[in-house]
């Protein structure tokens, strides 16, 4: 191999124009691939923060009460045929027993970062003569931060320590209603308990619908409000991979028989859309490695015809057809090597550059303008494609002239 | 009495076989040459002269007879194998394009050396450098074949040919494009190097001065060859 190194960089040291477009289309297709798939990346990320950051991936419920055929409950009887139309039941209020243990159960899934039980349900909010219909969140607030995370977007009280007699709401709601931090009001459910409640955070999700008609309790007092004892109406989880929620719902469901649903199936628009970008991103990769990897056969094409006599030396010589293919190959490593890293310092100062480039966001606050994901793997991943890509562009002309034959290239002047 | 360094039998090079335009070049050609003997090749332009080194020196496969270089038979050697038999037992000397463009006159003659993949070891540099030094190139070491004249760098073509101590130095016209006095000094130091060495040295020439001086002189016609009287001076 030395020899072939030895070669190698001499002809690319000799013509160091070719060598300069060479490593220059490596390069900027590395900063291509690394620009596109951090900023398509970032957006994603932030996408995915506002779209489905307060939701849960996998809502688990209990499994409906199948409705059975008249005939399997009936007793035969000889000379009569029962018809029967199967419907489905509904709007009948079933809980969830025991969730502790279908905690237990449902933490044994891949990917399962976070769970949370919940009781979930319909209430008026009463402020003096004035209702509002809202839906109740009930859930231990620690556990349902990791499904919701309703921290970041407190805009004043607390929400993490909440107590059994708290509730925390939505700005637009505490707005209409005209309550304020410490301020008390009445929840009436729709089991008809009714309970008091001070007012101990206030947030703003962004969402309009939350922020004006959802109420968050503890467990423990949405329990009381809706009468289920120590049952919940549903188990909230979060995965590591959001896009794994299909899977995962699915697996429960076969092996549980829980009603399972995912944020996918809920959201396929989003999800549709999200696909397209993740293939919009690889085929912009694709093809800037394809035409990088074009390149540079084409001008290892054209350096091995313009070489094709000093080959037929090294052949006459005793040079080997494998240390020959060496020589071209390992010019389209050093090329791919060093385009690489010139183009992942370029791709790193430009999304350091645009990372820099705030704008105003909301409660003034200000918010990258470009939400770059800076992904070290990301890096790694566009420089072994690169060197991938080239390494392959190079075999073609490598192996030309490694198949050049001495006797004829060597004859005549 | 040595083995021979070169023993070819029956060689027959046919092109384009079995089409209308079949070319015959070598018709069953034998030879013997010995360590240190020393021959000269002539004959009309397109007899088949440089076909039949190439065949000698293991850069083309005949369409049939044998070849043994140094004992060794080409017939059936794999093309690694066929390229080390040149690495290790052949030097080549081509009329033209002679050296590597992006290397050194040293470097250039130091090749055959390299590519065996080591560093070339202290004694294999000092043979090269005296040699070089021999044909008057010492003050050329560092320069490349561009800067350096037509002369020099054939002169640097025929030390790389010596440089990995072949056993058979095939030179295919080595002094077609020198003046005849350089022409004379660089044939003067293959013999003496060839004769030293123990080396066979097969040298194509159109040049019938040193084509008398060879120990044997070949005739190249209608595909075969033979032995023919020496041009000798005053002829
Ligand atoms: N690959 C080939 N295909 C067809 N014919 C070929 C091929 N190679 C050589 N020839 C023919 O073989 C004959 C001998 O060629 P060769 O180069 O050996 O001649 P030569 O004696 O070296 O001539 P010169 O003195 O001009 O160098 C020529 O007629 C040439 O046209
Ligand atoms: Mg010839």
């Amino acid at each position: 191999m030395r020899f072939e190194a030895y070669v190698a960089a001499r002809y690319l040291r000799a013509s160091p124009g070719q060598t300069f477009l060479t490593v220059g289309a490596v390069a900027i297709a590395v900063t291509v691939v690394v620009f596109i798939n951090s900023l398509i990346g970032g957006l994603q990320i932030r996408l995915l923060r506002d779209n489905i950051g307060s939701l849960p991936h996998v809502t688990v419920r209990p499994a409906p009460p199948d409705p059975v055929p008249l005939q399997d409950v009936l007793p035969a009887e000889p000379g009569t045929v029962h018809t029967s139309r199967i419907q489905k039941l509904s709007e009948i209020r079933r809980d969830l027993e025991n969730p502790e243990k279908v905690v237990a159960q449902l933490s044994l899934f891949e990917g399962v970062t976070a769970l949370s039980p919940a009781v979930r349900g319909q209430a008026f909010l009463l402020r003096g003569s004035r209702r509002f219909g809202v839906t109740v969140s009930g859930a231990d607030p620690p556990r349902q931060e990791r499904i919701v995370g309703l921290q970041d977007d407190l805009v004043a009280g607390r929400w993490l320590d909440l107590g059994p007699d708290e509730l925390v709401l939505g700005f637009r709601l505490a707005g209409d209603a005209g309550v304020g931090l410490g301020d008390r009001v009445r929840l009436v459910s729709a089991e008809g308990v009714t309970e008091v409640f001070r007012v101990a955070g206030i947030f703003d999700t962004g969402s309009n619908a939350v922020d004006q008609g959802q109420v968050f309790l503890t467990l423990r007092a949405a329990q009381a409000l809706f009468r289920t004892g120590r049952n919940v109406s549903s188990i909230q989880m979060k995965l590591r991979e959001p896009f794994q929620a299909d899977r995962v719902a699915l697996s429960i469901r076969s092996s549980l028989g829980y009603e399972v649903d995912s944020w996918m199936q809920e959201q396929a628009m989003f999800v549709n859309g999200f696909r397209a970008q993740d293939q919009s991103r690889m085929m912009i990769s694709f093809f800037s490695l394809l035409a990088s990897a074009f390149g540079i056969a084409s001008v290892l094409i054209v350096s091995v015809v313009r070489k094709s006599r000093e080959i037929g030396i090294l052949k006459s010589m005793g040079t080997r057809d494998r240390q020959i293919m060496g020589i071209f190959t390992l010019q389209g490593l050093f090329v791919s090597l060093l385009g690489s890293a010139v183009g992942c310092g370029a791709a790193w100062l430009l999304l350091d550059f645009l990372s820099g480039i705030r704008q105003v966001a909301r409660f003034g606050k200000t918010d990258q303008l470009f939400p770059v994901s800076f992904d070290p793997s990301l890096f790694l991943y566009a420089a072994g494609a690169a060197i991938l890509s080239t390494m392959l562009a190079s075999l073609l002309p490598a192996r030309r002239a490694a198949s050049m034959n001495p006797v004829e290239v060597l004859r005549g002047e | 009495m040595s083995e021979p360094v070169v023993e070819a039998r029956g060689l027959v090079q046919i092109y384009e076989a079995g089409t209308t335009r079949e070319v015959r070049v070598l018709r069953g050609v034998d030879l013997r040459v010995l360590p240190g003997e020393f021959l000269s090749v002539v004959g009309q332009s397109g007899s088949g002269k440089s076909t039949l080194l190439n065949v000698l020196g293991a850069l083309d496969v005949p369409t049939s007879g044998t070849v043994r270089i140094d004992g060794i038979d080409l017939a059936g050697l794999a093309p690694d194998e066929l390229a080390d038999v040149r690495n290790r037992k052949v030097g080549f000397i081509f009329q033209f394009h002679h050296l590597l463009g992006e290397f050194t006159c040293l470097e250039n003659t130091l090749m055959p050396l390299f590519l065996r993949g080591g560093t070339p070891s202290k004694a294999e540099v000092g043979r090269v450098k005296e040699l070089l030094e021999r044909v008057e190139l010492s003050d050329q070491l560092h320069k490349r074949p561009s800067q350096m004249s037509g002369g020099q760098q054939q002169r640097a073509a025929v030390v790389r040919a010596m440089a990995a101590s072949p056993r058979l130095v095939l030179a295919d016209e080595p002094t077609g494009n020198l003046d005849s006095r350089s022409g004379a000094r660089v044939f003067e130091v293959l013999r003496d190097v060839a004769r030293q060495e123990g080396v066979a040295f097969l040298m194509v020439t159109h040049d019938q001065r040193l084509a008398g001086q060879a120990d044997r002189c070949l005739r190249m016609e209608d595909g075969l060859l033979s032995e023919t009287a020496c041009p000798r001076p005053g002829d």
